[in-house]
């Protein structure tokens, strides 16, 4: 069942160039308390100069499969299995130093808190020179410099000059985003990963750094993967969304037709449990529980437990992603074709009668 | 509007904070009144002093200048024992479910503590069976009363800080960003429970937020704040439909709403950052980053609260009406 899950292509996707894929990803923590399956069998695709949404709430693995593309899972961590390919070549079969010159250089990441991934005691702009330097071995340190400089001016850092001595302390939220943001595109990456980038900042600053990465992406034909709770961020920015749930993806769909035709239980509980700021409402949806434990993962599919419409068999089988047109996937099996069903039960007849008959 | 019964009141509240390099006024001058029996929402972007506000309102901190008056009874001129007895009326939940629950208590140790202190119920298992009937009202189930808060996941952990807050029956609750550390899905499970308990027990919430759409489903009434001061109070429904201060528009403007065909795309966005509280601008503070602002905004403050109809009230010179 999982096998064919796999190998689906999407139609849309199929005339752009993919940049990045994962196929079947696997990667797990092995803890004292047993194997915690974070990215379980995530199969991604990014098409060159897109950005793509990954959503999801804590602890479905979405920051993971940023992580593993990335190379910076550590101990217990370990990619258990599945390709990242990158331009066709699979990083995960590269060596550590060629892997090490392509991240920063070809795939850069942000992350959610600029203040504890920047260097609190070496000024920003050194920070900034150094991604330069490292992977352009041809460029002077003053060449360097003024190609800072006209990042942070491309990032919106007012007064660059002055700011290029500043140490992050001295910087607020929204510049030390930019700064993160600047240093991520010094080598101006194919891909870039955000993961989280705007979460930590206020809502005005929020709509500045969102409108920077469309222009930034308009202006290179930068990817971005876009990893986020915010749905708001997700349709304000994206062009194609991944729904993840405990370690695997449960939908795949253009971002209009995600909000439009929300398929998934999952995916539809969410949008309707968000409070609108367009309308009053009397009562808000809500999904029941809560998210499993990785380590005591529901047999079957993962969000059965907490669906209002599951069936038995959804607390027996993982269902795979259904193909509902137009490269919409849904792993339900609410959207299982109807022959494909009818062939199914058919078969299970037989399979009693057989049974039956000792 | 007049039959409604004001149960706490600020009058000039200022709250300064000495910091290396000069005075930051948190709060600079805020008049406020809550209603009985309303949800009551602050709101603004991160040091506007609206937590620094809510402190002040349960007295938690002493204000620099101004009074806050509760149930008619001014809070700086009471006893510290009186104070102690009127905590009883007014409990807090914090923001983070994580570090406001002590790791070392158990669950029905952390909610009977209230009623320990203020000695309600000095029978010892009665109280225990409050404890109990409290944490099945909230969600949490009564046979967790020996777990440790590390055993729960963030949303129960919230539920645990509601229950401690309940215990003694308060008249008034301030939700200090309840459920800006929670899961969307989790959310709206505490927002409903709020908006249930609320109900149930005739409370009056001074719900503290970041979140504009959180805030436009829970509140009765919303405030506004930049920079420690008000800029705009109304009902819900009024100051989301029609804004009145031009900050309250673009604050309202930048969320991004989950919807790709209302994309901002290049839509005016608010310019500038949030000016420096240490130094805050001359006039209206909000000048530097307002495309309304003429002259008279950099010299002189806006008129505090005139009141536009229906007591929905804005500190502008040129508010948006």
């Amino acid at each position: 069942m999982e096998q064919n899950t796999q190998t689906q292509t999407l139609p849309e996707q199929t005339g752009e160039q993919a940049l990045l894929e994962l196929n079947d990803l696997h990667t797990s923590f092995f803890t004292k308390a047993g194997v915690v399956r974070a990215v379980d069998g995530v199969s991604i695709t990014i098409p060159a100069g897109k950005t793509v949404g990954l959503v999801g709430e804590s602890g479905c693995g979405k920051s993971m499969t940023a992580m593993s593309i990335m190379g910076l899972v550590s101990r217990p961590g370990k990619i258990t299995g599945g390709s990242i390919l990158f331009h066709g070549e699979d990083l995960l079969a590269l060596s550590p130093k060629a892997r090490r010159q392509m991240c920063g250089d070809k795939l850069s990441i942000i992350f959610q808190e600029p203040m504890t991934s920047l260097n609190p005691v070496i000024t920003v702009g050194a920070q900034v020179r150094e991604a330069i330097l490292t992977h352009r071995r041809d460029v002077s340190k003053a060449q360097a410099r003024e190609q800072v400089l006209d990042l942070f001016r491309q990032v919106g850092i007012p007064d660059p000059e002055r700011r290029y001595a500043s140490y992050p302390h001295q910087l607020s939220g929204g510049l030390r985003q930019r700064v993160m943001i600047a240093m991520a595109m010094a080598c101006s990456p194919d891909l870039l990963i955000a993961d989280e980038p705007t979460t930590a900042l206020d809502v005005t600053i929020e709509a500045q750094i969102l409108h920077l990465m469309r222009k930034l992406q308009q202006e290179h034909g930068t990817s971005i993967l876009m990893i986020t709770h915010n749905l708001g961020v997700v349709a304000e920015i994206c062009d194609y969304v991944y729904v993840m749930y405990a370690g695997k993806v449960v939908e795949f769909a253009e971002v209009h037709e995600l909000f439009r035709n929300p398929s998934h239980p999952y995916t539809r509980g969410l949008i309707r449990s968000l409070p609108k700021l367009q309308a009053a409402q009397e009562r808000l949806y809500n999904i029941k529980g809560m998210v499993p434990d990785l380590l005591h993962l529901p047999e079957g599919c993962r969000f059965a437990p907490r669906c209002e419409q599951a069936c038995p068999r959804c607390h027996q089988e993982i269902p795979p992603l259904y193909d509902i047109g137009g490269g919409h996937l849904v792993r339900c099996f609410l959207f299982q074709p109807e022959e494909e069903a009818m062939a199914e039960s058919e078969n299970a007849a037989s399979h009693s009668e057989e049974g039956g008959t000792p | 509007m007049e039959d409604r019964e004001i149960l706490l009141q600020a009058k000039g509240l200022v709250k300064d904070f000495h910091v290396p390099g000069g005075v930051v006024s948190s709060v600079a001058g805020v008049d406020l009144d809550i209603y009985r029996g309303e949800t009551l929402a602050l709101v603004g972007e991160s040091g506007c002093g609206k937590s620094t506000l809510g402190r002040l309102l349960m007295h938690l901190i002493e204000p620099t200048a101004g009074k806050v008056i509760f149930d008619g009874i001014d809070l700086d001129s009471i006893s510290p024992a009186e104070m102690r007895a009127l905590r009883q009326r007014m409990q807090i939940i914090f923001q983070d479910p994580f570090s406001s629950l002590d790791p070392r208590m158990t669950v029905g140790q952390i909610i009977e503590e209230p009623l320990k202190i203020h000695k309600l119920c000095p029978d010892k298992k009665a109280r225990e069976e409050q404890v109990r009937a409290l944490m099945k009202r909230i969600g949490i189930r009564p046979e967790y009363y020996n777990r440790y808060p590390h055993q729960f996941s963030g949303g129960q952990r919230q539920r645990i800080g509601i229950a401690r807050a309940l215990a003694l029956q308060p008249e008034l609750v301030v939700c200090d960003e309840p459920v800006s550390a929670l899961d969307v899905s989790i959310q709206a499970q505490i927002l409903n429970l709020l908006q249930d308990l609320q109900q149930e027990f005739h409370l009056t919430y001074l719900f503290i937020s970041h979140d504009l759409s959180v805030v436009r489903y829970i509140a009765d009434r919303v405030c506004v704040m930049f920079l420690g001061r008000i800029c705009e109070i109304g009902d819900a429904e009024e100051v989301y439909s029609r804004p009145l201060h031009p900050y309250t528009k673009f604050l309202m403007d930048s969320v991004p709403l989950p919807d790709p065909d209302q994309r901002k795309e290049d839509k005016d966005l608010l310019t500038g950052e949030v000016p420096s509280p240490i130094a805050p601008p001359s006039g209206c503070r909000f000048h530097t980053r307002c495309p309304y602002a003429k002259e008279i905004c950099t010299q002189e403050p806006p008129p505090q609260f005139r009141d536009m109809g229906g007591g929905h009230c804005c500190a502008c010179h040129f508010p948006l009406r």
